[in-house]
């Protein structure tokens, strides 16, 4: 009942998705790669410096921590589920269209609010071409990842 | 087929006719049935574009290897079934397939009974199905409201058909079927009308799928894409919805959907109402 109350919350076309994506692991794969460069180096110098066994045991012991940490990342997608509303407005001017929209948006937002009890927002910036556009869908960086298992897996 | 399109194959036909006026001026020889023929031939080109448009179009560039550009950096695929888009070397292969909820959210308009069962389960299918699949998709609901009275005007005018027939099955002693049939039409027409005075609004609705799958090459993409769409409808099926790939025009209005809708249901309804 909710439901065909939110679809019919706005006059206009007004199109309602809930999109399940892969989450942006970008960053934080980056931080990890950064760790075991980091990592090796720290070895490499312990066995210039002719360390202690036990030094060098532990820093290679974290190395791999760091290692199993990336491929357990890697392996697998992590999802997550967006729902969400679109609107567009015609205008003479950009600017005119633009807040046309956003008065559109507004509207829906005060509806969806009443009706679910949620606090929708307005997406700004470089979050609407996660709404938009593919690669943001499936971030790079987490896919080349998957990729590159997938194909030292055929190899082995 | 609405006026619009009538009025655009009457036209079509028009020029095919004057051709037919002009044939005799050919003479009786071989000209005349080559002219004839390719008349002909004409005639059902364009009688056919206006029901397998899409599937002849779709024959027409896989057979010459047409493909389209909707927009910077994508392509729209020879088949016409997917938008391809590469990105620093991997491809991303985007596809659509219809998913009309329509008996969920309008239960009071589906006649049979067990729909309310299917209705209540709903959330509890819905939610088991997106935990079993392992891929990015979107479940897209494009809705506009409707003319309140115009509406209304429509379904009395349906009403008082059905009840004209009504009364002529009872003239007629018709049999229980057919006065049962006209009965649960007449409730399904009261239902909306029900609704509409208790303050509802009439929407029109258009439901599909988005999803994007990737590979290393155009290829890989695109095979990845059909698995999707095929567990995807596997998946959907349990909601008793039917899905259907989308292919031609439609993809290309879907796929511009994502960066502006149509701003009037006019609009909207023009590129859908081709679905058929």
């Amino acid at each position: 009942m909710q439901v065909s109350r939110l679809v019919g919350l706005s006059k206009s076309p007004a199109r309602y998705t809930t999109e399940l994506y892969v989450m942006n692991k970008d960053s934080y794969i980056q931080k990890l790669r950064e760790r075991i460069n980091m990592t090796e180096n720290e070895e490499a110098d312990l066995q210039a410096k002719d360390a202690p066994k036990a030094e060098l045991d532990r820093v290679r012991g974290k190395l791999a921590m760091w290692r199993n940490m990336l491929d357990s990342i890697g392996t697998n997608f992590s999802f997550e589920l967006s729902s969400y509303i679109t609107v567009s407005a015609k205008g003479s001017k950009e600017y005119e269209a633009s807040s046309l929209a956003q008065q559109k948006a507004k509207e829906i937002m005060s509806g969806v609010g009443s009706l679910f009890g949620v606090p929708p927002s307005i997406i700004t910036g470089p979050d609407l071409l996660r709404f938009v556009e593919p690669e943001y869908l499936i971030p790079i960086s987490t896919v080349t990842e998957q990729i590159s298992k997938n194909i030292q897996e055929q190899v082995i | 087929m609405d006026e619009i399109k009538l009025i655009f194959l009457l036209f079509s036909l028009i020029i095919i006719l004057f051709g037919f006026i002009a044939l005799p001026a050919l003479g009786k020889g071989i000209i005349y049935y080559v002219g004839l023929l390719l008349l002909i031939l004409t005639a059902v080109f364009i009688i056919a574009m206006n029901w397998i448009d899409a599937k002849l179009f779709s024959t027409i560039t896989s057979l010459f290897g047409i493909t389209f550009q909707p927009a910077k950096d994508y392509t729209i695929n020879k088949q016409q079934n997917a938008v391809l888009k590469e990105v620093n070397g991997i491809f991303y292969a985007t596809g659509y397939i219809t998913a009309n909820l329509f008996a969920y959210t309008f239960q009071e308009e589906a006649a049979p009974e067990d729909d309310e069962d299917k209705m209540i389960n709903a959330p509890d299918t819905w939610e088991r199905m997106v935990m079993n699949l392992n891929f990015p998709f979107k479940f897209h609901v494009l809705a506009s409201g409707l003319d309140v009275q115009n509406i209304r005007d429509d379904l009395e005018g349906k009403r008082s058909y059905q009840e004209f027939q009504m009364s002529r099955a009872l003239q007629n002693n018709s049999n229980e079927v057919t006065i049962t049939d006209i009965r649960r039409k007449m409730n399904t027409i009261q239902a909306k009308i029900d609704r509409i005075s208790q303050g509802e609004k009439p929407i029109a609705t258009v439901m599909y799928v988005e999803t994007t799958a990737i590979g290393v090459s155009e290829k890989a993409a695109i095979d990845a894409l059909e698995a999707q769409v095929d567990q995807l409808k596997l998946s959907f099926s349990s909601m008793d919805v039917e899905t259907a790939r989308v292919i031609g025009r439609e993809l290309y209005s879907l796929f511009n959907f994502n960066f502006s809708l149509p701003t009037e249901f006019n609009e909207l309804a023009v590129l859908f109402d081709r679905q058929g």
